[in-house]
């Protein structure tokens, strides 16, 4: 038989032992990182995406509306069933898959890089959810400026983390149609990691000087398997009707009644 | 614990300063106030019980408000817009939001476009509320609010938040790293490693050991003697007299037990017999009268729990502000211009004065220059906000009498 201090006692415990325990897990999640990205931009193409399609959501599937653009005079070309379609210069809209690594093809590149082609990869992160029938309207931007495509060429590899900013962390600069706000992390800080913590990442473009095979051509392997797109149509741009100015209101007071001093300051 | 919609929001009193509930309200009780309460929100109060000052000047019947933006014969006294803080702003049906743009999926039990980051949130008043010091300094204003203040005949300073807007403008940056890919080339040499084994002799003997075990019998076997013996066949002739006369020479099929056919008694005709002497404990059970009513009225249970009374008692000098913010289109990109609308209206029933109507800018609208407009003779100032963008003010000039409404338009880029 146990006294009734002691009872009070266990009793006690057994009262306050969980909200002890969540107030001790509260401070340890309190303590984690705002950002605890597992992986790295580095990663092999299509490493981050796949395991995007594993935390579910409309992401299966789903053809991403995406606008490559590149300086002018090069020609963009998209791999289709193992072989390289007709190039585009210009703007190119597709809708790519969510997780697949694409291998795009830049030719006649800027007299600034070393060669006249470059091969990057796509791989497509994350969507997003434009309302409906403004998808293509919204692309996801994936910009090749000159500038990666000479270090590219030379031997480097950059990787470029697409991410939709945080609007209560936005730049304040502003940015033009055909332009996109970018920052260097460094060689040794995880872009990836970077563009979580400022937005959401979308998108990872990298660029390098892997060349495909000069007497075969591009293998199975190096286009990843060369996986679906489809090629939208550029969107036309939408044109609202000017705001008509402000018209004095009529006056509705009623007749007689006199302005009465609300509060004098 | 009184409905959402009941209880007082901040310091906006004025509508309704008390609501005294006797008693509980019943559940069929209950929408009889809402309405009462909700109609006297919707209504126009009568001005002369409460401002007998001006009942020689208004006169009985008053003409219908002109107002810009609303047909003609449609009231707009007492029209009540409900302004709800930013996290309510979401509710469907609640606040009409002109320009609602949702995405074709989002997760469920989320209120509000979504995600957030691909929309800009402009309007209402989000975390601590916006407050006006005796001295007219306004402190709270965080970035995308959007408020008005007024004062009130009895000196009070009242404050409105405007509804939120939302406009689909997501803006794309990114991140970029370049690392130099080492091209480091070596060649592991074989290392010349010398390890002589010896062979080593083992040499084992095993002596012969004698062992003796004793195991006992772990069984029995004997010779069982025949201790039932049963005939069936008599020796001689076989009778004729083992039935009784006229019964049926078959069995029947409830009779397919062994004890029956045979009289050998087994374990399963144990449990068949058990299962059917329990169905037939069960189905020869006895039902009798379970409730036997003895000249005793059966006991009737109303549900006639309802309030008493309520008591609705109004604060002279009603006033309250409406503002409405509206967007020219739901979706715009970086670089595109975008018209903001603010429409402000007293729907109360008392003169308000010295409206002052702010409008914190966030970071990616960037106010164009001279495009402030303003229906009302207004003055019009900006100010840097901590989003490094601008906070625009309007001060409205004359008071605003019941049924008045005024409109302030400005034109914001995205960045």
């Amino acid at each position: 038989m146990r006294s009734g201090k002691y009872m009070r006692s266990v009793r006690f415990q057994q009262a306050w032992a969980p909200a002890i325990v969540l107030l001790f897990a509260h401070f340890a999640a309190a303590q984690q990182p705002l950002a605890h990205y597992r992986y790295q931009a580095q990663q092999p193409t299509g490493a981050v995406g796949s395991q995007r399609l594993q935390q579910g959501g409309p992401v299966h599937g789903y053809f991403q509306p995406v606008e490559l653009s590149a300086p002018k005079g090069v020609v963009i070309a998209l791999a289709d069933q193992g072989h390289w379609t007709d190039g585009v210069e210009g703007n190119v809209h597709a809708g790519m898959l969510l997780g697949k690594p694409y291998r795009v093809q830049l030719l006649n590149l800027p007299e600034e890089c070393v060669g006249r082609e470059c091969y990057p990869t796509i791989e497509i992160v994350d969507r997003t959810y434009a309302p409906q029938g403004m998808e293509r309207r919204f692309p996801i931007p994936i910009v090749f400026n000159i500038e990666d495509l000479r270090l590219a060429t030379e031997g480097l590899l950059v990787t470029r983390v697409v991410y939709i900013e945080d609007p209560q962390q936005a730049i304040p600069g502003a940015q033009e149609p055909g332009e996109q706000l970018w920052h260097d992390a460094g060689p040794t800080a995880n872009p990836l990691e970077v563009a979580d913590r400022l937005g959401r990442p979308v998108a990872i473009v990298r660029l390098g000087a892997r060349m495909p095979d000069e007497r075969q051509g591009p293998d199975w392997q190096f286009l990843y398997g060369s996986p679906p797109w489809v090629r939208f149509t550029p969107p036309q741009a939408v044109q609202f009707a000017p705001v008509p100015q402000a018209a004095p209101l009529k006056s509705v007071r009623a007749p007689g009644a006199a302005d009465r001093p609300i509060t004098q300051r | 614990m009184l409905p959402s919609f009941l209880r007082p929001r901040r310091r906006n009193l004025s509508h309704i300063s008390a609501i005294v509930l006797l008693t509980l309200p019943a559940c069929q009780a209950m929408p009889k106030a809402m309405v009462e309460l909700v109609s006297s929100r919707t209504q126009p109060a009568p001005e002369n019980a409460q401002n007998p000052a001006n009942n020689a000047a208004l006169p009985q019947a008053r003409p219908m408000p002109q107002v810009l933006g609303v047909p003609s014969g449609k009231p707009v006294v007492g029209e009540s817009l409900p302004v709800l803080p930013r996290e309510q702003c979401d509710t469907y049906g609640a606040v009409p939001i002109p320009y609602f743009a949702a995405g074709p999926w989002q997760p469920p039990g989320l209120k509000g476009p979504w995600p957030y980051d691909e929309f800009l949130h402009d309007g209402g008043d989000a975390y601590e509320p916006v407050m006006v010091s005796p001295e007219w300094r306004v402190e709270g204003l965080n970035v995308e609010d959007t408020v008005a203040h007024y004062d009130t005949l009895d000196g009070r300073t009242l404050v409105e938040a405007s509804n939120c807007t939302y406009l689909y403008s997501p803006r794309f940056s990114s991140v970029r790293s370049v690392v130099h890919v080492v091209s480091n080339e070596y060649i592991d040499n074989p290392v010349k490693a010398s390890k002589p084994v010896r062979i080593g002799r083992l040499e084992e003997r095993a002596v012969v050991g004698t062992k003796t075990e004793q195991l006992q019998p772990i069984g029995q076997t004997a010779n069982l003697k025949l201790n039932v013996f049963r005939r069936d066949q008599r020796d001689g002739v076989a009778s004729t007299a083992l039935l009784p006369h006229n019964f049926q020479q078959t069995l029947l099929a409830y009779e397919n037990l062994s004890v029956i056919r045979n009289g050998a008694m087994q374990g399963a005709d144990k449990a068949r017999l058990a299962e059917r002497a329990e169905n037939a404990i069960v189905w020869t059970k006895d039902e009798g009268v379970k409730v036997a009513i003895e000249k005793q009225a059966a006991v009737v249970s109303t549900g006639d729990r309802r309030a008493q009374a309520i008591y609705i008692v109004k604060e002279p000098f009603n006033a309250r502000l409406r503002i409405c913010k509206i967007a020219s289109t739901p979706a715009a990109q970086p670089g595109d211009f975008v018209d903001f609308t603010i429409r402000y209206d007293n729907v109360g029933d008392a003169p308000i004065g010295n409206i002052v109507i702010l409008d914190s800018l966030t970071t990616r609208l960037e106010y164009a220059a001279d495009s402030a407009k303003s229906s009302r003779k207004a003055v019009f100032t900006v100010a840097q906000n901590a989003a490094e963008s601008l906070e625009l003010r309007w001060e409205i000039d004359e008071p605003l009498q019941p049924g008045d409404g005024g409109l302030v338009r400005f034109r914001c880029k995205v960045r």
